[in-house]
């Protein structure tokens, strides 16, 4: 069973995800939560230990879903994040994955995928569309880079290259000769480096680094 | 949740505003004008005359029955023209406009017999009165200018002052400010050359309200106050009761309804006293404005409805209308859209018969918004389209009023500099010619002429090419206004575009689903299950979502060039041919040249594509698909292959419309497509040149 939190404002679709979630027997629902407030209440009243995986809106009232992986993300960073977005609005879901989050999903994907997908998350991150991929390689391209921590390396550049241009992992997989566990160990390493250049640009904002 | 808020629709304008504001004016102008005729009775004609003159503003049934016993007495053409022309102004005063045009035609008659130019004049004004209350603008201007010409011609200061007055608040109407409040400057001087006291506050009323219309509101209330002092001082009620209103509107614009509503019913009362049936219109309406502000809905419908009865009563065509379009409004935000679209249409048909392209924007946009709540898309996209049509006649107008306003500033300011300069500079020649005047020296002389006449060549220089960078500054702004224009046009087609891409994608959907659900729920109560219906709901809505997130795609700038267009086109077609088992392959060059598309041509290349593939799949049957892209030449060229079983003649006719809407999409672009197609299998290729 994998730990999983879900926040969520809309109490129908919250309902909808607790009893698809619970109902799998994979999952097991720590907590269903409707603000990033009531969260950030749950999580700093130190409950986070079952929780392996988070689902979180992105429109909440009050704090934003980015702005609570934010603050979420330091912390606990073993938890893995994903969004649950409205539409496929690239922008703002590039914004969450940079703040955090490993992967994402479109509300009304069929019950199945989305079970995959949580699976995917527990296991080496999401799918990448072109569209994000694109971002993350001119979110990497934008400055020189110092720390080893913050390159991506050549083969990790290859595999965001392939994904900019709309390959499956299955294709990337074979046009690099490699499995397909690799790529996704490629994109999960991805999404840390993203994240750590993302901490260090939050500092930066704050005058502290 | 997100959803709804993307979908929803968003007023074009804020119609109240503008509306309630219009009509301040309308009193204001209302107030100057009855007051203009009062004082510009020149002659003493009779007692009677002189009691119909004295109650006007206090008890107007009085005053017309002294004024058509003076008729009644008249032994000749003068005493039955002057009392013809008061019984016109006094019916002119209880809002009975139809009667007072009658009576003023009468009166000019016997004017012109009498070759009266003074009385003429007098007609002539006081028939610009009327046309201006049944809202006839044009017609209004035209018979005030006359006046203002004969009266000037005959050098009557104080009527000349009072025409002024007229003109400008008529150029009030027509959003022509500056122009307005030139003439009501003006009139000013004029009137306090004369200490003519009443004139004096009424224009200080019609200053104010040219300040209020720009948003200096502080300014507006500054002025109002100096004219209800002296309204005060006067014991001028009509003076009053308009000078209230306009306090009243100042405190609506400082967004502060509650504080008005006071106001307006000291002003309502007053009007109600002198029988004024405009200004009553005026009030009722301002009130509805203030309650609809404050969010009274109901009252707002009530006084709303109080002054389209009262301007139905005297023809008001200006009033009607923008009554009727208040009423739709108040049912609008009431959310009752049949009873909107019926007034919003009733405002509309008489918009048209004045002409007013204010009123009927409003009434479209007003039309747009109830059919949008009917869910009747189409009509209110087409709607909205029209309102959008006129609200861009009423910017450029406004646009070309600001370069007016520019080119009149830059020539007085050039004036004053020229005579600024020629000035200091004949000072300079005096006093030199003061200093070596005890020399008398020929040569200083000379030396100080050739110095004058240097600098007076300098200033001559500088005098032309400041004129020369005046006129450069001109042109720019031309060119900036301009490609301002472009910019807001292109904006205004790719609005369009979407606007028509979520009626098309997402509303056909959204109504499904919604009757979907509604067959639910008859059918839970008669006991049977509605799974089919919920599959069909899930599925909908996922179409939707997909459908959703193409068109973000499209609008997205950053996905701007053909490189992302096939990134796309790779993704998206894996995601759509994975579940089905069937051979496809993907043939797109992974070096393409960077190329920008217009959201249009990424749009329509993508749904062709996506519309073929479908088709290859869904209709041909085909188990073996290919789709390839390349530049040939200045040619992005497409071509999809399958080996299903081709189109039967009968599927053709079905899928006519699919083919007729590919083609159109590729044409739009400036774009080809083609179709071959047997038993075998079918090939599509379509293309495009590639932009530049």
């Amino acid at each position: 069973m994998i730990g999983l939190a879900i926040i969520e404002d809309d109490e129908k679709i919250r309902n909808y995800l607790s009893a698809l979630m619970s109902g799998t027997g994979e999952f097991s629902l720590i907590t269903a939560l409707g603000s990033a407030e009531e969260a950030m209440d749950f999580f700093g009243q130190g409950n986070s230990h079952q929780v392996e995986l988070l689902m979180t809106d992105i429109e909440l009232p009050g704090k934003n879903g980015i702005e609570f992986i934010e603050w979420f993300k330091p912390q606990f960073s073993n938890v893995q994040v994903m969004v649950l977005s409205s539409f496929d609005d690239s922008d703002r879901v590039f914004r969450a994955l940079k703040a955090g989050a490993s992967g994402y999903v479109l509300k009304n994907t069929p019950a199945p995928r989305l079970i995959e997908a949580l699976h995917d998350l527990k296991i080496g991150g999401s799918p990448m569309s072109s569209q994000i991929a694109r971002m993350v390689v001119s979110a990497f391209q934008q400055e020189p880079k110092v720390n080893p921590m913050e390159v991506l390396s050549l083969r990790e550049q290859d595999v965001l290259h392939w994904l900019a241009q709309g390959f499956r992992y299955q294709d990337i997989a074979d046009k690099l000769f490699i499995s397909v566990e690799t790529v996704r160990t490629h994109i999960r390493n991805i999404y840390e480096k993203l994240h750590a250049r993302n901490r260090k640009e939050a500092l930066k904002r704050v005058g502290l680094s | 949740m997100h959803s709804s808020e993307v979908l929803r629709i968003k007023r074009p304008l804020q119609t109240l505003a503008t509306r309630s504001r219009m009509l301040g004016f309308c009193l204001a102008t209302f107030l100057l004008l009855s007051a203009s005729v009062v004082i510009s009775q020149p002659t003493l004609m009779t007692p009677l005359l002189d009691s119909a003159r004295k109650y006007r503003s206090i008890q107007p049934d009085k005053a017309m029955n002294f004024a058509r016993k003076a008729f009644q007495q008249a032994t000749d053409e003068e005493k039955k023209s002057r009392s013809l022309l008061l019984i016109g102004v006094l019916h002119c005063d209880v809002s009975s406009y139809d009667s007072s045009l009658f009576y003023l035609a009468q009166s000019l008659d016997f004017f012109k017999l009498l070759k009266d130019s003074t009385g003429i004049a007098e007609v002539y004004h006081n028939m610009g009165v009327a046309k201006e209350h049944l809202g006839f603008y044009q017609e209004s201007l035209d018979y005030y200018q006359h006046a203002y010409e004969i009266r000037k011609k005959l050098g009557l200061k104080s009527e000349v002052a009072f025409s002024l007055n007229s003109v400008g608040n008529i150029y009030v109407f027509l959003n022509n400010y500056s122009r307005a409040l030139e003439l009501y400057l003006e009139s000013l001087k004029i009137s306090e050359e004369l200490i003519n006291k009443t004139a004096i506050a009424n224009t200080f009323n019609n200053i104010g309200m040219v300040y209020d219309y720009t948003g200096d509101l502080d300014k507006a209330f500054d002025y109002y106050d100096r004219a209800r002092k002296a309204y005060e001082a006067l014991n001028d009620k009509r003076g009053l009761a308009g000078i209230l209103n306009n306090i009243g509107l100042i405190y609506k614009n400082k967004r502060q309804p509650e504080k008005s509503i006071p106001y307006y019913q000291q002003s309502l009362k007053l009007f109600e006293e002198l029988k004024s049936a405009y200004g009553v219109a005026v009030l009722q309406n301002n009130m509805g404005v203030a309650y609809g502000l404050m969010n009274n809905q109901e009252q707002a419908l009530q006084y709303h409805r109080q002054a389209l009865a009262t301007n139905s009563k005297i023809g008001n065509n200006d009033g009607i209308a923008n009554s009727n379009n208040s009423i739709g409004d108040s049912y609008l935000k009431l959310r009752q859209f049949s009873e909107a679209d019926e007034y919003f249409s009733k405002g509309l048909k008489v918009a048209q018969q004045i002409k007013s392209t204010d009123r009927m924007a409003e009434s479209y946009e007003g039309l747009a918004n109830a059919r949008e709540g009917m869910k009747d898309y189409k009509i209110a996209l087409a709607f909205s389209q029209q309102a959008r049509v006129l609200r861009d006649t009423l910017y450029s107008s406004e646009k070309s009023q600001k370069l007016y306003e520019m080119e009149q500033k830059y020539e007085s300011a050039l004036k004053e500099k020229q005579i600024a300069l020629l000035n200091s500079e004949t000072e300079r020649q005096k006093l030199e010619i003061a200093q070596k005047n005890e020399l008398i020296d020929q040569r200083t002389i000379q030396l100080v002429l050739v110095v004058a006449s240097l600098v007076f060549l300098g200033v001559a220089v500088y005098l032309f090419y400041s004129r020369l960078r005046l006129r450069q500054t001109a042109s720019l702004e031309m060119a900036r206004i301009e490609k301002d224009q472009a910019i807001i046009k292109s904006i205004y087609e790719q609005r369009m575009n979407i606007s028509k891409d979520m009626h098309d994608e997402i509303g056909s959907g959204l109504t499904h689903i919604s009757l979907l659900s509604e067959m639910i729920t008859v059918q839970k109560h008669s006991g049977t299950e509605g799974q089919a219906e919920v599959q069909m709901i899930s599925s909908i809505s996922r179409q939707l979502v997909q459908n959703m997130s193409e068109i973000i795609w499209a609008i997205n700038p950053q996905n701007e060039t053909l490189e992302t267009l096939t990134s796309y086109l790779r993704e998206q077609t894996n995601k759509y041919f994975e579940p089905f088992e069937v051979n496809y392959v993907i043939h797109l060059p992974e070096q393409i040249p960077i190329v920008k598309l217009t959201n249009l041509q990424r749009r329509n290349l993508f749904l062709v594509t996506k519309e073929t593939l479908n088709n290859a799949l869904k209709h041909a049957k085909a188990s073996s698909i290919s789709l390839s892209m390349e530049i040939k030449g200045n040619q992005i060229c497409f071509l999809i292959s399958d080996n299903g079983k081709g189109f039967e003649p009968e599927q053709i006719r079905k899928s006519a419309n699919g083919l007729k809407n590919m083609k159109s999409r590729m044409s739009e672009i400036g774009g080809s497509f083609g179709i071959i197609t047997s038993s075998e299998g079918t090939k599509v290729n379509y293309a495009m040149p590639l932009p530049i």
